[in-house]
């Protein structure tokens, strides 16, 4: 589960590291030093997710269990991100 | 990357992908459903105690040994099946080839410990037909579906590769998803869903390849065992030893001790577990212990060893294969996921759907473009284009009915009827023939609508007989599941009311936009 975890914030912050995402969410871009260092924050959390699995389970289940862990933790991201951001800004209105 | 190549490869991509797009459908949708075949058998088979009381390995070897001496001393084979981690099946014996009264063989089983009260399961095609629908089909020769499911999944192959060629930004549009954008939100699905799961969908369909390659490759057999079938025998026997299937000698012989077997296994301390423990030709001096272990870490589920059952020598370490065969071995085992604990499986699961999915939405895209560049109306206009609008409705939901309804055959068809089991195919397969029929004959929008609709009731309609005809119902399986974690009962009714939910919003949604 911790590895999982891991791979659901890493693929936020490279979610949020895209300057679309940040307008969607944010209605502004970041600065891009931010947008790099959001990059540089959700690859190296990626790293340590594989890292975790890897410990865990061996290379080959470790690896297995990360690809689906990312496949199962993108779901909501992408499909969240839209309605999330369309949720933020009606509730504003 | 040059635009001629790109676009070559996305002519491939695109019509590589519509012609077997149903197929390839059915097969996601059913494989996936097979990564829970053991958990559907059992939700088939409501007669089966929640759980079966825990005896240790030894006492259980020990007393089966004891009965099938008693019950069946002189039959060819014995097997004690002990249970596996995915399987929730109570220990039993079995015995083959015991001498009848009339002179004939028979088998037997019974549950173990000895004493326990058998249940009468009914008759069942149970998840392990949905599982093998994904590469037998069904009503077909078994041959000719192995053939059509390999060019399908070569097909698939070619698509996934040719999918990241035409990908200019697989990863910077790792997140991208337009909701209500027409044709550019399908396209979007289809592209989230196939790069969020890419590697599950390059290795299951490799994989898939591999599994049957002895059928699509038969050169390869002819060129090593040559084209005389007789001796082609030869390589299946190479594939799977028999060592354990040695004549009997006629020579009493005696059978080591249960301790020392499970010493020679070693099983937990290498993280395998013993689950079938079979002696062939028992009391003979040519007895053979043949030991299934089931690996924790393990590609490819379980091993087999065959020993002397007198002296304890090892015959057959199972383990010690060619290295083509140990990659073959792990691919499968990959494929299949049987080794997997219920975490990855569930994980292979949500990889599946995402698979299944992504071929819909592919099948959507495909007509909702074409459509945006011809002036008639959805379903109008003859030719493939509408023949695909008005088929996918049906062929996109109905196996989903079709299973609904194959799940609710199980709990409404008499339980004395004859092949019962496959009575429960036939009704997942003439639902799906009714939506298409249906399907084709209104129009596109208001096929998906009423389909969608249909499947919201069927699937509610599941739990609810279930809860009727068995005693495995809501009411009892979520407190079980709430005082012992088993949540397997439980979390198949409660999986097809989300479905019901789904189904029900989307057919909500459909029906106030085509209002």
């Amino acid at each position: 589960m911790s590895s999982l975890l891991a791979v659901l914030l890493g693929l936020v912050a490279l979610a949020l590291a895209r300057p679309a995402h940040q307008r969607l969410l944010l209605r502004r871009a970041l600065p891009p030093r931010h947008g790099r260092l959001l990059w540089i924050a959700g690859a190296v959390t990626l790293g340590l997710a594989l890292w975790l699995a890897v410990r865990d389970d061996g290379w080959v289940l470790g690896l297995l269990r990360w690809c689906g862990a990312v496949s199962a933790a993108a779901l909501p991201i992408v499909f969240g991100l839209p309605y999330l951001a369309r949720g933020l800004y009606s509730s504003r209105r | 990357m040059s635009a001629g190549l790109r676009q070559s490869m996305a002519w491939l991509h695109t019509w590589a992908g519509v012609l077997p797009g149903w197929v390839l459908y059915f097969v996601f949708l059913t494989g996936t459903l097979g990564y829970f075949s053991v958990e559907i058998d059992r939700w088939m088979q409501p007669e089966l105690p929640l759980r079966s009381r825990d005896v240790p390995v030894q006492q259980l070897l020990e007393q089966g040994l004891q009965r099938l001496q008693q019950r069946a001393p002189d039959a060819e084979r014995w097997t004690i099946e002990l249970p596996r981690r995915k399987s929730p099946l109570p220990p039993r014996l079995v015995w083959r080839g015991a001498p009848a009264a009339d002179g004939s063989r028979e088998a037997g089983s019974e549950p173990l410990p000895p004493g326990t009260d058998t249940p009468r399961l009914r008759a069942t095609g149970g998840g392990q037909v949905l599982y093998q629908l994904h590469y037998r089909l069904h009503y077909l020769d078994t041959q000719l579906a192995y053939w059509l499911i390999g060019a399908c999944a070569m097909v698939m192959l070619v698509s996934i590769l040719t999918g990241i060629v035409i990908h200019k930004k697989i990863f910077t549009d790792f997140f991208t998803f337009r909701p209500g954008a027409g044709q550019r939100s399908w396209r979007d699905l289809h592209t989230v869903l196939g790069t969020v799961a890419l590697p599950f969908h390059l290795l299951i369909t490799w994989s898939g390849l591999v599994l049957l390659a002895s059928t699509y490759q038969p050169l390869v057999v002819d060129e090593v065992y040559r084209f005389d079938e007789a001796v082609q025998d030869a390589f299946f026997i190479d594939n799977a030893p028999r060592l354990a299937d040695q004549p009997r000698s006629g020579v009493v012989g005696a059978l080591l001790p249960v301790t020392y077997w499970l010493a020679a296994d070693g099983g937990d301390a290498q993280g395998a577990r013993l689950v079938s423990f079979s002696v062939r030709n028992p009391g003979d001096a040519n007895a053979r212990v043949v030991l299934v272990r089931e690996r924790r870490n393990g590609h490819n589920g379980t091993d087999q060893r065959v020993y002397g059952a007198a002296d304890g020598r090892l015959l057959d370490p199972g383990l010690q294969r060619a290295p083509a065969r140990q990659v073959r071995d792990a691919l499968v085992g990959l494929h299949k996921g049987g080794f997997a604990a219920p975490l990855l499986r569930g994980l292979y699961g949500v990889s599946g759907v995402v698979g299944t999915l992504m071929v819909a939405a592919g099948m959507v895209y495909w007509a909702a473009k074409r459509r945006a560049r011809r002036a008639t109306p959805v379903g109008d206009g003859g030719g493939g284009l509408a023949w695909v609008e008005r088929a996918n409705p049906a062929m996109l939901l109905g196996p989903l009915l079709g299973v609904c309804v194959y799940l609710l055959a199980n709990r409404l068809l008499p339980l004395e009827l004859p092949s019962r089991g496959a009575w429960e195919v036939h009704a997942l397969f003439t639902t799906w023939g009714v939506a298409l029929v249906g399907s084709l004959a209104l129009r596109p929008q208001r096929a998906w609508l009423r389909l969608w609709q249909a499947l919201a009731v069927v699937a509610a309609l599941v739990p609810l007989v279930n809860g009727l005809t068995s005693d495995r119902h809501l009411g009892i399986t979520v407190p079980w599941a709430l005082q012992q974690g088993d949540w397997v009962l439980a979390g198949i009714d409660v999986s097809l009311l989300g479905v019901a939910l789904v189904a029900g919003l989307v057919a909500r949604h459909l029906s106030r936009r085509t209002a």
